[in-house]
């Protein structure tokens, strides 16, 4: 039984010997040439113009997780639309308590002032 | 497994009520306008979640009674991923109460210190807490336990850095959850490798698929030790204890209390149905794992606690202690001779080791709670933790001074009190199956303990009392509310109840633990 395990450690043998060589490779092999703009960080082709390590309004991060929240809601939608023929209520009961919790969340969000942008 | 229906939800209806109470106060938070939100007080928040913890405390009562009378095997309820027996509901009796408790004695002093903004949230997340950890000890199915042990973390999380405006308090959180996060993932890799090889989340399941093929028996040592990284990381054991001191020190002292008690003991009952149900024909691998942990972590615990001068972190510390011993209880299930292991049958033992881990778990609940409330008093007076704020007690509040004393005896482990109960089970378990060096680590360190509990006795009784510079002042007695009274009185009664007349309660424990042995494979 622990033989039919063993092409997952050879998956993982060559995926730590291919990063090995992608790493240690193109230094031995590869000409060492540096200048500034090779050494910048690469930012999708924009020139980077400051520290990234600046202060963010933390209203940002308030609207950054309340979108992850209800994206991942969505999430869960997707294959229950699917299957919801077949199942009925027994997968339309329990989704709609939850979404009824959800909206419960989100209007106490709203209510609490975290979807307010100007103070 | 059965059938999901609407009878089925009987078996969580306690954790319902709890989920109810907690969405009605975030509902009454939200119906408040601005102009009543500044003169909110906590206090009828507080109010609700008392009432909603108590009736759901009677819930789980009502599913213990169900089970018959306390000697009999009751019927064992298999819900489609809880299990409700007697065991379960020992555990979620215990947890409610312990929470119960919490919150009647440190609500008034969550309500003060906890941001304006915030009351509500405070008292809606600890009921969601307290629903987490009646979960998790009933889950009997892998994603379900899962799920509620991150649940738990999680609001523990946000509860234990609650005091924004504090220092101390982000910093528990914050370690809290660095810690907490690491270990819950390593964790959750032990649990894949489970399903891994038996293609099946629910434990028993788990049991009989490992038992069918030998060859499986190769990932039981590293599921188990990935296991305990999470569960030590809740359990305070050893190698993962280093978030406690800090975030004991540093929490809200009502969190405090209930994270060493009811959270810790909602991990030893995961710990518990997890390796013996699930892993229960493996006892040869996690026996040394789990005996070796927990020398370890009395050891550690002890020395540390030692050389601490606040009381609070002094507790944190004996609290890793003493999971230490709790954690013999489990180790001592399993005699230590294999030759042994298939003519006995464990069920039938007095001591069985289990039950030795229910009653000390119980007891350690009521004691260590009264203790933190105690802590909890004091630094409302004297904004200290430290062993000077405790020195003259005696003169200032006799009744507060005699409840430390009982509690710290009871943290020793002198007969008449609670603790000796549990230690006397747990001890006597590890004998029986002949663990001579885990029991004679037990006892030494139970020695090097008193060191440091009797040194706060110490300071209470015999030295006079100081001001913050060391001058000697006339004693004045404490303020304290009704609610930390009537709350230290119950727990300095329970304390002492399990010390002096414990058979009923033994009983309890007895039905409990055997349930769960004879589930194990």
């Amino acid at each position: 039984m622990a033989i039919d395990y063993l092409p997952l450690l050879i998956l993982v043998i060559i995926a730590i010997g291919f990063g090995a060589i992608a790493v240690i490779g193109p230094s031995l092999l590869g000409p060492s040439r540096q200048n500034k703009q090779k050494l910048e960080p690469y930012e999708s082709g924009m020139i980077p113009f400051a520290d990234a390590r600046r202060r963010f309004p933390i209203k940002y991060y308030m609207v950054a997780m309340l979108f992850l929240l209800f994206d991942i809601e969505v999430l869960f939608l997707y294959p229950w639309a699917v299957t919801l023929r077949e199942l009925r209520w027994q997968a339309f009961a329990p989704m709609g308590f939850f979404l009824i919790l959800l909206v419960f969340g989100f209007l106490y969000e709203w209510k609490k002032g975290a979807l307010r942008w100007e103070d | 497994m059965s059938e999901i229906g609407i009878g089925s939800l009987g078996s969580i209806l306690p954790e319902i009520i709890l989920i109810v109470g907690g969405l009605l106060i975030l509902l009454l938070d939200m119906i408040q306008n601005s102009t009543t939100y500044q003169r909110e007080s906590g206090r009828g928040f507080m109010a609700v979640a008392v009432l909603f913890l108590v009736v759901s405390l009677v819930g789980a009562l009502l599913q213990m009674l169900s089970f018959g009378s306390p000697t009999s095997q009751g019927p064992h309820v298999a819900a489609y991923l809880v299990d409700i027996d007697p065991f379960t509901s020992f555990m979620k009796m215990t947890i409610y109460i312990g929470m119960t408790l919490v919150a009647i004695a440190g609500g008034s002093y969550m309500n003060r210190y906890s941001p304006r903004m915030g009351r509500g949230e405070f008292w809606s997340l600890f009921l969601f807490t307290s629903m987490a950890m009646g979960m998790v000890v009933s889950a009997n199915n892998l994603i379900l336990l899962f799920l509620s042990f991150e649940f738990l973390s999680i609001s523990s999380y946000i509860l234990a850095g609650y005091l924004r405006n504090n220092v101390r308090s982000s910093e528990a959180g914050l370690k809290y959850f660095l810690y907490g996060s690491v270990a819950s993932s390593v964790m959750l890799y032990g649990m894949s490798l489970l399903y891994g090889v038996s293609g099946s989340l629910n434990l028993t399941e788990i049991a009989q698929a490992m038992a069918a093929n030998t060859d499986f028996s190769i990932v039981a040592l590293p599921a188990v030790l990935m296991l305990m990284v999470g569960l030590g990381f809740k359990m305070t054991l050893a190698p993962f204890f280093q978030w406690a001191p800090d975030t004991y020190d540093g929490a809200p002292t009502p969190v405090t209390a209930y994270l060493s008690t009811a959270s810790k003991a909602a991990g030893f009952a995961v710990t518990a149905r997890l390796l013996l149900i699930g892993l229960g024909a493996f006892s040869v691998e996690w026996v040394p794992v789990l005996s070796g942990l927990a020398i370890l972590t009395m050891t550690v615990g002890n020395l540390m606690a030692l050389r601490q001068n606040s009381v609070k972190r002094m507790l944190a510390y004996s609290s890793v202690a003493q999971a230490g011993y709790m954690l013999m209880g489990l180790v001592s299930v399993v005699s230590a001779s294999q030759a042994e292991l298939s003519q006995i049958d464990l069920a039938s033992l007095g001591m069985n080791g289990l039950n030795g881990l229910l009653i000390y778990l119980f007891a350690y609940l009521f004691t260590n709670i009264g203790a933190f409330m105690v802590v909890m008093a004091i630094e409302e007076d004297s904004g200290s933790h430290d062993i000077s704020a405790y020195r003259g007690l005696m003169q200032r509040s006799p009744g507060l001074a005699l409840a430390m004393l009982i509690f710290l005896l009871s943290l020793t482990g002198i007969p008449l009190t609670g603790g000796f109960m549990g230690k006397f089970y747990v001890f006597g378990a590890a004998v029986q199956h002949q663990y001579f060096f885990l029991a004679a680590a037990g006892f030494i360190n139970a020695g090097i303990a008193a060191g440091y509990y009797l040194r706060v006795v110490a300071a209470m009784l015999y030295e006079p009392a100081v001001d913050a510079n060391g001058a000697e002042i006339a004693p004045k007695p404490l303020n304290m509310g009704m609610a930390l009274q009537l709350t230290l009185a119950i727990c300095v009664l329970v304390t002492l109840w399990i010390g002096i007349y414990p058979p009923n309660f033994i009983d309890l424990a007895n039905d409990a633990s055997r349930h769960l042995l004879a589930l194990r494979f």
